[in-house]
């Protein structure tokens, strides 16, 4: 399992100051947040710093695609229009650059969706054919994030095989499971597991955490306890590529990481 | 009093025929305006097929009603950090514009824009960047003749919730006239009393949604049926000599009907 961080904590800080938790963690991958305010186009240009630090530093990076106003599932056509080329086009960046997946939103299910339950599903079904078909191309492996709001498509991973059931024989397909997302759904964190079935527990090739919600550090919460505990529980099921933590403070980074240390998580 | 309907209230039934339908009881149920929201395969400007715009003629302007569109808001961000977003917002609500100037609408309501979490990290340049969008919309709404109707929003995610940066945002485009505020009472209940929300705009005020919801809820009720306290809100409303445009935005006919019974009957009390 490879261990990484968001890019987005070298925004704020200098490489001097990565470099030291890097070595001292052994983390050795980059999970490039590809939005605003950091990203502020989609082009490979923009990400230039961030390749070059993991490049400088034999790091392995990963794409999280926009996700704030993306969605893929959109009634409005325009939107749903953007949404699926900034996609496709993030692919093409990802084969150039050797990016291992891409980390995608399945798309929010807003009043008019839900208004238009059967025109929704063949967005979907169209938006998603057109992707993997690009994913098989370039060969880069899309990963669905579960998200906790309401509005999400894709909320419970147990949900998986039934929404990509098209799309689940594909070797580009899977998983990045966020740790955080699933406890920010529960009102009582001490409670929380993941109990699924071997099939959709293969699919799972990414684990994300962070404070809540993560990976930003405008946290309602961070309960780093539970949320490590949480990690620890997973893990006991699951075999991930990446363990990705998300913050913009060095400091939340350390503590996630001594919390992992302790409980033997991390060597 | 000057009463509308929204499309809201064609429910889940959003066809053409059904449009028609509607327009029809909204004259004869003696609405004076209908707001159509420009969502979905019916109404959004991208699509909006002849027969709907047959009947956007006959069954409204036709009719002598008064037409106002709502513009698309679902991923509309007007202060998007993200170039690509922005430009897609302005471009959805110029397209809106464009379409009510053809058709014969008199003003376009759109929501200020969405504040996510790199958004809350510095809201400073977000609202630099909500001014700027605004600004470009607003010549837009000129050269289009169109009065733009900004709507109070009280959400997790929307970039304006207080009443004092409502204000700011007129003051910082100094209270040009094509801009006026559509003051949505559900939207205003998620922050305050609405009556309270609606004393410090009173000024800015054009037109209301008309609607009630549970406290911490942002449901299409019908009036009477949620927390909303009507007699302090018409109370209010008539100390300012707002009559109207209310626009019934409920989620469906009947609830729509008894909504403007029920604030009619308080409008005429001498509570």
């Amino acid at each position: 399992m490879r261990v990484g961080l968001s890019s987005i904590l070298l925004y704020h800080h200098t490489n001097d100051q990565i470099l030291r938790i890097l070595r001292a963690y052994h983390i050795n991958h980059i999970d490039v947040f590809c939005d605003a305010p950091y990203l502020p186009t989609l082009e490979l240009s923009s990400i230039s710093r961030v390749i070059k630090f993991a490049q400088d530093h034999n790091m392995s990076i990963g794409f999280k695609a926009p996700s704030f106003t993306d969605n893929l599932v959109s009634i409005n056509p325009n939107v749903r229009s953007l949404s699926l080329r900034r996609i496709l086009r993030l692919i093409k960046i990802a084969s150039i650059v050797n990016a291992k997946y891409i980390v995608i939103r399945a798309g929010m299910i807003f009043y008019s969706e839900k208004m238009f339950p059967n025109i929704t599903k063949e967005n979907f079904k169209k938006a998603f054919s057109t992707i993997m078909e690009y994913a098989e191309t370039y060969r880069v492996p899309i990963l669905l994030e579960n998200y906790p709001y309401v509005i999400d498509l894709f909320r419970n991973i147990s949900h998986f095989t039934r929404l990509f059931s098209d799309f689940i024989e594909s070797n580009y397909i899977g998983i990045a499971f966020n740790v955080s997302h699933l406890l920010s759904m529960s009102e009582n964190f001490s409670n929380v597991s993941i109990e699924l079935d071997s099939k959709v527990l293969q699919f799972i090739r990414l684990l994300y955490i962070g404070c809540l919600p993560s990976p930003w550090d405008y946290p309602k919460q961070c309960p780093i306890e539970h949320i490590v505990s949480l990690l620890e529980k997973t893990l006991m099921n699951v075999i991930p590529e990446y363990l990705v933590i998300g913050s913009t403070k060095t400091e939340t980074l350390e503590l996630f990481l001594a919390n992992m240390k302790a409980r033997g998580i991390l060597t | 009093m000057i009463f509308g309907i929204s499309t809201s209230a064609m429910g889940t039934e959003k066809n053409p025929k059904k449009f028609e339908e509607f327009c029809i009881r909204a004259k004869e149920a003696r609405f004076e305006e209908i707001e159509v929201i420009l969502e979905g395969p019916i109404f959004h400007h991208s699509c909006m097929s002849n027969e709907v715009i047959k009947i956007i003629k006959e069954q409204i302007i036709g009719e002598n009603l008064k037409l106002r569109f709502h513009a698309p808001f679902y991923s509309i961000n007007l202060a998007s950090f993200d170039i690509e977003f922005r430009k897609l917002a302005i471009k959805e609500i110029k397209n809106s514009l464009q379409l009510a100037n053809k058709l014969g609408a008199y003003a376009l309501i759109f929501h200020p824009g969405l504040c996510f979490l790199p958004c809350k990290l510095d809201k400073h340049q977000a609202l630099k960047i909500l001014n700027r969008s605004l600004s470009i919309l607003l010549k837009l709404a000129s050269e289009y003749d169109i009065l733009l109707l900004i709507e109070n929003r009280g959400g997790e995610f929307d970039i304006i919730t207080e009443p004092k940066d409502l204000i700011t945002l007129f003051k910082n485009q100094n209270y040009p006239s094509n801009l006026r505020i559509n003051f949505d009472v559900v939207q205003a209940q998620l922050i305050m009393p609405p009556h309270e929300y609606y004393n410090e705009i009173s000024d800015l005020v054009f037109s209301a949604h008309i609607r009630d919801s549970p406290r911490e809820r942002d449901d299409l009720l019908p009036v009477g049926s949620g927390d909303v306290n009507w007699h302090q809100l018409i109370r209010s409303f008539k100390r300012k000599n707002f009559l109207g445009p209310f626009i019934m935005e409920v989620g469906n006919f009947k609830n729509a009907l008894l909504s403007k019974e029920i604030f009619e009957k308080i409008m005429k009390s001498d509570d």
